[in-house]
């Protein structure tokens, strides 16, 4: 896919070359990203990326833009907190299945809850894959990793059903292999005033042969019309013959800004003053 | 000296709390000094509930374990409480309540009875207004005067209407006046609190604080405008205290899903420049060491605090103890600098909470107030809170920008520097994007594992705190710099270990005290000086094993003769104190 880097602007990449194997998903992604960003105007300083650990983590080293690079599991309180502190800036919070359906699943639940205005980007593989290949909550019953070698015996967690069920503003799946596609996800995502959730399905061409490019290929539906209720959207997010991808749920509500008492909506970093007491301390006489 | 250590006990929810910061207020209003602590168990109903109060003429800095006045709201106070009695001290119960047979084990003390309910009844027409009727007989009792109280009632409750202010005078008025028409004669010492040549000032500066009231004054006034936390005893108050005050003065206070969370967001709202602050008990802390490791190598200024109880895991919720001193000084894999202040008082909670969110801003790295149950929730007076003092401090943060940063490169968020500090710039600044990372790193920001590169980043971060450093709030001595015996202690047992000494000064002995408000990095210079010149050393703690005790002989080799501890998860009493200095000079 690294045909697509020539016809966009370098200025969302750093000098450091990617590490990634040969045929990552993770390099769709950060092509769909781009694109977004520049199809939005958005420039590198306007942005702020906050990693995971994971494969998908060091992506912070390549893209180009403010970034920090966390713990396991923890983009999204951090990214929350930088959003609440400049809502200014374009948020986005980079995950995996492991970083936020498992040890970050309370932090998904609080975004969803709070309706923040930022985005979560889930590199879905159904695999731990830099730790060389564990089963995570996404991977089907059955399948053999290094951590089940007599198959998973959990059930699989459906993250869209999830979100759904706790009425997220907006729900997409995409496909780190269908870059047009998924660049539509991400562009509608940013776009969104609230949290929107993106789960992308990719392979791991070195840890999980058994869900490849073609089998996704194969295994996929494009969502043609986004559903209109909240029932038909769950009934959506059911299906198992074939992985719905598109937008499955978008709704206008209100956000965290909105709905936090006397919030400045200013960068908080202006806002750093002494505050008089006086009136405060009458009721400590 | 004037002074009345005075106690009311009863069951959870029958109001013992909020009577014992009604009286601790109209006495600071008198200008009298006050050190109050509320002993209760985690439950909303039921369990046995007591406040106790020390009011004194001149600076009241610990507990006196023994009651000169105690109020029994039911049986279980007098079982509880009887043997703190002071010889003589006076007992006061209902007897409608009670049998007449009090069944004493004690036959010094004065009993009291005082037909509390059926006077609550008779003037105010509500049971509820029998602790009003408690407060104006425990002042007629002490030698005191009305009027300060009143005028309390009249504040406390101006929110609940003129009926209820009036019904609450006429409990307490009643209560004063059933104590003047049946006096208890006493036979030494009291009246305590004789007032008629003690001058009442109406407008007096004393304030009466927690010492989370004070660390939540002295965000706002420090310009803290993030705070997040998750309630955990004894910690909690200071969430209360900020969400009621911090949005209408621009901070943004969130309740988070878990500690986790409160500590990763208040990372990321520093990460954007704003000043960060979060609460919480070893518990959650637990839960936060990881990212607390996170802040450290990404440079993120943070300010924690962590107002220690009694533990292992939920341990004693409710009560006092100081057992985490070594927990936050190592919590975290590998090693970063950080800073552990531990206020003594109060007043000290105040200004160290502004200070510690300069220090973090300025070497960008946590900074830990480490308090405990009885100076976070127990009220004292504050003379007078030192305002004009408090300045912000926000260190190298970059706001605007006027260079050239290359294409493919970030601002070198992590250049290396004579002091170890580097230009923070927030996100934002036109033209420049940075890279913070809880990777090893280099001076951009990239992750790196070279060996050169890794020597270097660990030397620029530990280099940011060093001992003796002028910039840390410094030690107190109380006394003469050389004496017999050091006496050294930190946090709520400061207090009553400088009672004990300047009880033993008083004697004539020679002995001095030092309070350490700074725990990492300790003043090692100062401490080898101090334990140079005494012949005895003797460290005061509230936990088993005497973690600043080993601290200090670790870090300046000096040993420490005696270690006077209490892990009971009560206050130490300043006479208990005394009595393990004399054990050991």
């Amino acid at each position: 896919m690294s045909f697509r880097f020539n016809k966009m602007s370098n200025k969302f990449i750093t000098k450091i070359k990617p590490t990634w194997c040969l045929g990552c998903g993770n390099f769709g992604i950060h092509t769909a990203l781009q694109s977004a960003f520049e199809e939005l105007k958005l420039e590198p300083w306007q942005v702020l990326m906050v990693y995971g650990i994971g494969c998908f983590g060091n992506g912070s080293n390549f893209l180009k833009t403010n970034a920090f690079h966390g713990l396991h599991g923890r983009p999204l309180p951090v990214a929350m907190g930088a959003k609440l502190a400049n809502p200014s800036l374009t948020v986005i919070a980079s995950s995996g299945d492991g970083d936020a359906y498992s040890e970050g699943g309370n932090h998904l639940l609080e975004a969803i809850r709070a309706n923040i205005d930022i985005t979560l980007l889930v590199h879905n593989n159904g695999m731990f894959s830099l730790t060389t290949g564990q089963a995570s909550p996404t991977t089907p019953i059955g399948q053999k990793t290094k951590s089940t070698p007599f198959g998973q015996y959990l059930n699989p967690l459906n993250p869209i059903a999830l979100a759904l069920s706790q009425n997220a503003s907006f729900v997409a799946r995409g496909l780190a292999t269908d870059v047009k596609h998924l660049q539509g996800i991400i562009f509608k995502a940013l776009s969104h005033k609230g949290f929107s959730l993106v789960d992308i399905i990719q392979p791991c061409v070195s840890f999980n042969k058994e869900y490849s490019a073609e089998f996704w290929a194969k295994h996929t539906v494009k969502i043609e019309k986004t559903p209109e209720t909240l029932k038909e959207a769950m009934d959506l997010a059911m299906e198992s013959k074939k992985l719905p991808i598109g937008l499955f749920w978008q709704e206008k509500k209100p956000t965290l800004a909105d709905k936090l008492p006397d919030y400045p909506n200013s960068p908080l970093w202006q806002e750093v003053k002494k505050v008089n007491l006086e009136k405060i301390l009458q009721n400590y006489h | 000296m004037r002074e009345l250590c005075w106690k009311i006990g009863g069951s959870a929810g029958q109001g013992i709390k909020v009577t014992g910061e009604i009286l601790a207020k109209t006495m600071a209003r008198g200008g009298w000094q006050i050190l109050e602590w509320t002993e209760y168990p985690s439950l909303i109903k039921g369990g046995h509930n007591a406040v106790h109060l020390r009011i004194r003429e001149e600076e009241c800095v610990a507990t006196e374990k023994e009651i000169d006045i105690l109020v029994a709201l039911n049986r279980e106070t007098i079982d509880l409480h009887l043997p703190e009695m002071r010889h003589e001290g006076a007992l006061i119960y209902d007897e409608g309540i009670f049998d007449h047979n009090l069944n004493l084990t004690r036959k010094d003390i004065r009993p009291y009875p005082l037909p509390i309910k059926k006077i609550a009844l008779e003037v105010a027409g509500e049971e509820l207004y029998q602790n009003t009727v408690v407060l104006g007989a425990t002042v007629s009792l002490a030698g005191y005067k009305i009027e300060p109280l009143l005028l309390t009632i009249s504040d406390v409750f101006a929110d609940k209407g003129q009926e209820v202010i009036e019904k609450n005078i006429k409990a307490a008025k009643a209560g004063f006046e059933y104590v003047e028409k049946h006096p208890l004669s006493f036979s030494h010492q009291a009246p305590y609190l004789r007032s008629s040549d003690h001058p009442f000032i109406q407008s007096s500066d004393n304030l009466v604080l927690t010492g989370n009231e004070a660390i939540g004054l002295a965000a706002l006034a420090g310009g803290c405008n993030f705070y997040s936390a998750y309630p955990m005893t004894p910690s909690t108050s200071i969430l209360h205290f900020l969400a009621q005050h911090g949005p209408k003065n621009n901070m943004v206070v969130y309740q988070g899903e878990d500690e986790i969370s409160v500590i990763n967001s208040a990372i990321g709202a520093s990460l954007s420049g704003a000043r960060a602050m979060v609460g919480t008990s070893g518990g959650g802390f637990s839960l936060m060491v990881e990212a607390l490791g996170l802040a450290g190598i990404t440079e993120t200024p943070l300010v924690i605090v962590s107002a220690q109880r009694p533990g292992p895991a939920t341990g004693l919720p409710t009560l006092t103890g100081q057992g985490d001193l070594r927990f936050v000084l190592h919590a975290s894999q590998d090693e970063f600098p950080r800073i552990i202040l531990a206020p003594g008082s109060v007043g000290e909670c105040f200004d160290l909470t502004w200070k510690a969110l300069n220090l973090a801003e300025e070497l960008q790295t946590p900074v830990f107030i480490l308090t405990d149950a009885f100076i976070s929730e127990g009220h004292q007076t504050v003379e007078k809170l030192q305002l004009g003092k408090v300045f912000i401090s926000r260190g190298k943060l970059l706001t605007q920008f006027k260079g050239e940063i290359k294409g493919g490169e970030h601002f070198p968020r992590y250049k290396i520097t004579s002091d170890g500090i580097s230009r923070r710039p927030v996100p934002g600044i036109k033209n420049i994007t940075f890279l913070a990372n809880s990777d090893e790193h280099d001076e951009e920001g990239f992750s790196s594992d070279n060996a050169e590169n890794r020597q270097k980043m660990m030397e620029k971060r530990m280099k940011k705190i060093h001992y003796d450093s002028s910039s840390l709030p410094s030690p107190k001595l109380f006394g003469h710099l050389k004496a017999k015996t050091a006496v050294i202690s930190w946090g709520s047992s400061s207090g009553p270990a400088r009672a004990a000494v300047d009880y033993l000064r008083a004697e004539g002995k020679s002995i001095n005290f030092v309070h350490l408000p700074c725990l990492n990095p300790l003043p090692v210079s100062y401490l080898k000086k101090i334990l140079s010149w005494s012949q005895k050393a003797v460290v005061v703690e509230g936990n088993y094993s005497g973690q600043l005790a080993h601290l200090i002989y670790e870090k300046t080799g000096a040993k420490i003769d005696k270690v006077v501890v209490k892990y009971d998860g009560r206050p130490f009493f300043w006479r208990e104190v005394l009595q393990g200095i004399r054990d050991a000079i």
